[in-house]
C-alpha cells in the first residue's frame, strides 16, 4: 500500500510524464465542456462539464462527467476517483474533490474541485479498478 | 527613486534616450491586472456557521469585545492588542504577545472574511472559531468560559446587548451554557471582522484609470517607474512566481504552500497544515459541530480538505499582500524583519528545512527584486469607517 507522501510523488510524477489530451472548453449553455477524450487505454469516452464556466481561480466548484464505453454507450464504470494539478510546478489542487454515481446511467457528479491559481492545470480521472481501470487525461486552463 | 532609475533619467535627459513606456498594458496584462484589481472583490462570501455573521446589531457588540481587555485573565489582553488598527490590524511584532509570548506573527484580520481557513496552519474553518481560540489559548488571552460569562455578566450594555441577539445568560456553574456564550462571543467578534475589508489602495486606482482607457492623474493613483517596473516583474510569469500564490483582488489564494521557510530549530510546530488540517477536521467548533449554525452540505470547503500528501507539510497559508510594507514583520514566526528581506528569501531560496519547496530560482535582477518591493508599497489602504476602538473601549 503506497503511503499518502508517495503517492502524491507519483501521482505528479505521472503528470509530468504522460501527455494529456487537449483541454480547451467548449461552451454550452453557460458551462465549460471538456472532451468526448478516449481513455489511454482506450476503454472509455469521458465528457465532463465544470458549473464554472470559464474556469477560475480560488472558487470551489462542481463538474459532472458523463462516461460510455468506446461504441459511445453510457456506462457506470465506476469507481471514478478525479485529482488534478500544475505538473511542471508540483501544484496539486488544495482540495480533494470526490465523484459520486449521478442520476443517469454513466453519469457521476465530482465535488470539491478547486483551482488556486491561473495557468494550465492537468486534470486525471481514474476509471474502475482491477482490469477494467483506466485513465483519462486532459489539461484545463484556468484564468 | 532608486539608484538605477536616477541613471536612467539623467541618460534620457543628456542622451535624449527614451526609457521604454511602461504603461503600455497588453490585454493580457490588463486581464491581469482586474484580476488583482479590488474592483473585482465581491462582498464577502457568507458563512452559513454563523448565524448572526452579517447581522449590523452583532457586529456593533462584536466591535466592543473586541476592543475589551476584561476578556482576558489579566485584564490587559483585547482582541486587538495583537490585531491594531493603526498597525493594519497587526502588532508590529515578530510573534504576538497575549498573557505569555506566543510562536506565531500575529497576522491582518483586513479581508479575513474572506478566508476558508484560520492561523497560519489553517487548524480552523471560521473567523468565530479562530477567535475562541485565541481566547482560550493560554498565550494569547487566557480566557476561562466561564470568565467570559461574568465579564457579559457584569456590564450594563452587554447584558443588554447579549439578550437583545441570543437570549439569557445562563446560570453561573452551567459549563455547556458557558460554553454556548463563548460561542456567541465568537460570532459577534466575527461579524465585527467581516466589515474590516480592504479599501481601495493607490494601485486600485491606477488599475481602474487603466481599464477605463485613460491615463492616471494625480499622486494618488500614478504608480512610480520604479513602480511601475515591480508591477510588470509581478505579473510575469517567466521572472516571478508570486501569482501562483498571491493572485485574486485579496493578493492571496488562501491556500497552503511550503517556501521552505520553517525555523530549522524547531520540529513539530513546523509541520503547517500536515497538522492544521488534522485539527480542523477533529475541531468541536467546525462547521460541521454542533455548535455551528450550518447543514452539514453548506460546509464545502471542510468536506472536500485535502488532509494527506507530502505537499502539506510544512506549508503555511499564503497571507495577503495588500497593506503589507505595513503588516510586517513576516512568516508565520516573524523571523523576516523587513520586506527587503522577504524579497531576499524568494530570490535566495532554495529547499526547505521541513517538506519540499514550491520555490523555484527566479529570474530577475537585483534592480527588479527592488523594483517589485517598491510596487509592493502601493498596495496600502486606509481602514474601512467605524472599525476602530469604540468610544467606550476599556
Amino acid at each position: 500500500m503506497v503511503g499518502p507522501a508517495k503517492a502524491t510523488l507519483l501521482f505528479l510524477g505521472a503528470l509530468a510524464l504522460t501527455p494529456a489530451a487537449g483541454g480547451l472548453a467548449r461552451a454550452l449553455d453557460g458551462a465549460a465542456v471538456y472532451g468526448p477524450f478516449a481513455s489511454r487505454g482506450g476503454a472509455y469516452l469521458a465528457t465532463l462539464r465544470s458549473d464554472l464556466a470559464p474556469p477560475t481561480i480560488n472558487r470551489i466548484h462542481s463538474w459532472s462527467l458523463k462516461l460510455a464505453d468506446a461504441s459511445g454507450a453510457p456506462v457506470d464504470a465506476g469507481p471514478v476517483t478525479i485529482d488534478a494539478g500544475v505538473p511542471i510546478i508540483g501544484r496539486v489542487m488544495p482540495t480533494a474533490a470526490r465523484a459520486r454515481k449521478g442520476a443517469g446511467a454513466g453519469e457521476f457528479v465530482i465535488e470539491g474541485m478547486k483551482f488556486d491559481m491561473a495557468g494550465r492545470w492537468r486534470v486525471e480521472v481514474h476509471v474502475g479498478s482491477g482490469p477494467a481501470s483506466d485513465l483519462v487525461s486532459f489539461d484545463v486552463d484556468v484564468k | 527613486m532608486n539608484g538605477f532609475s536616477r541613471l536612467l533619467a539623467v541618460m534620457t535627459l543628456l542622451f535624449g534616450l527614451a526609457p521604454a513606456s511602461a504603461d503600455d498594458w497588453s490585454p493580457a496584462q490588463l486581464e491581469q491586472l482586474r484580476g488583482l484589481w479590488i474592483g473585482n472583490l465581491p462582498p464577502p462570501p457568507p458563512d452559513p456557521s454563523n448565524r448572526v455573521a452579517d447581522d449590523s446589531r452583532a457586529a456593533a457588540f462584536g466591535r466592543l469585545l473586541f476592543y475589551d481587555r476584561r476578556l482576558s485573565s489579566n485584564g490587559r489582553v483585547a482582541c486587538a492588542s495583537c490585531h491594531e488598527p493603526a498597525r493594519a490590524f497587526t502588532d508590529g511584532r515578530a510573534v504576538a504577545r497575549g498573557v505569555g509570548v506566543t510562536d506565531r506573527n500575529a497576522p491582518t484580520i483586513i479581508g479575513a472574511a474572506y478566508n476558508n481557513w484560520f492561523f497560519w496552519d489553517g487548524r480552523k474553518d471560521s473567523l468565530w472559531s479562530q477567535a475562541l481560540a485565541s481566547m482560550e489559548n493560554p498565550l494569547e488571552m487566557n480566557l476561562s468560559r466561564a470568565k467570559a460569562v461574568e465579564v457579559l455578566r457584569a456590564d450594563t450594555v452587554y447584558r443588554r446587548e447579549y439578550r437583545a441577539l441570543f437570549g439569557d445568560l445562563p446560570a453561573r456553574g452551567d459549563a455547556d451554557g458557558a460554553t454556548r456564550v463563548f460561542v456567541n462571543i465568537g460570532k459577534s467578534i466575527e461579524a465585527f471582522e467581516r466589515r474590516v475589508t480592504p479599501q481601495a489602495s493607490r494601485f486600485d486606482r491606477y488599475v481602474a484609470a487603466k481599464l477605463a482607457g485613460r491615463e492616471p492623474t494625480g499622486a494618488d493613483e500614478k504608480l512610480s517607474l520604479d513602480e511601475e517596473m515591480g508591477l510588470r516583474a509581478f505579473l510575469s510569469v517567466e521572472q516571478s512566481q508570486c501569482l501562483r500564490c498571491h493572485n485574486g483582488p485579496l493578493f492571496t489564494n488562501g491556500t497552503f504552500h511550503n517556501i521552505g521557510s520553517q525555523n530549522r530549530k524547531a520540529t513539530s510546530s513546523e509541520q503547517g497544515r500536515a497538522a492544521g488540517v488534522t485539527k480542523a477536521l477533529a475541531d468541536e467548533f467546525n462547521c460541521r459541530g454542533k455548535w455551528s449554525d450550518a447543514r452539514p452540505d453548506q460546509c464545502v470547503e471542510l468536506e472536500f480538505a485535502r488532509s494527506e500528501g507530502a505537499q502539506l507539510v510544512g506549508a503555511f497559508k499564503a497571507p495577503s499582500l495588500r497593506n503589507v510594507a505595513r503588516t510586517g514583520p513576516y512568516f508565520h514566526d516573524g523571523h523576516v524583519r523587513v520586506l527587503d528581506d522577504v524579497i531576499w528569501h524568494y530570490r535566495t531560496s532554495h529547499g526547505a528545512p521541513l517538506g519540499q519547496s514550491e520555490l523555484e530560482a527566479a529570474t530577475m535582477t537585483g534592480t527588479e527584486f527592488d523594483q517589485l518591493r517598491i510596487f509592493l508599497g502601493s498596495l496600502d489602504s486606509p481602514p474601512p469607517r467605524d472599525v476602530g476602538p469604540p468610544s467606550r473601549a476599556r
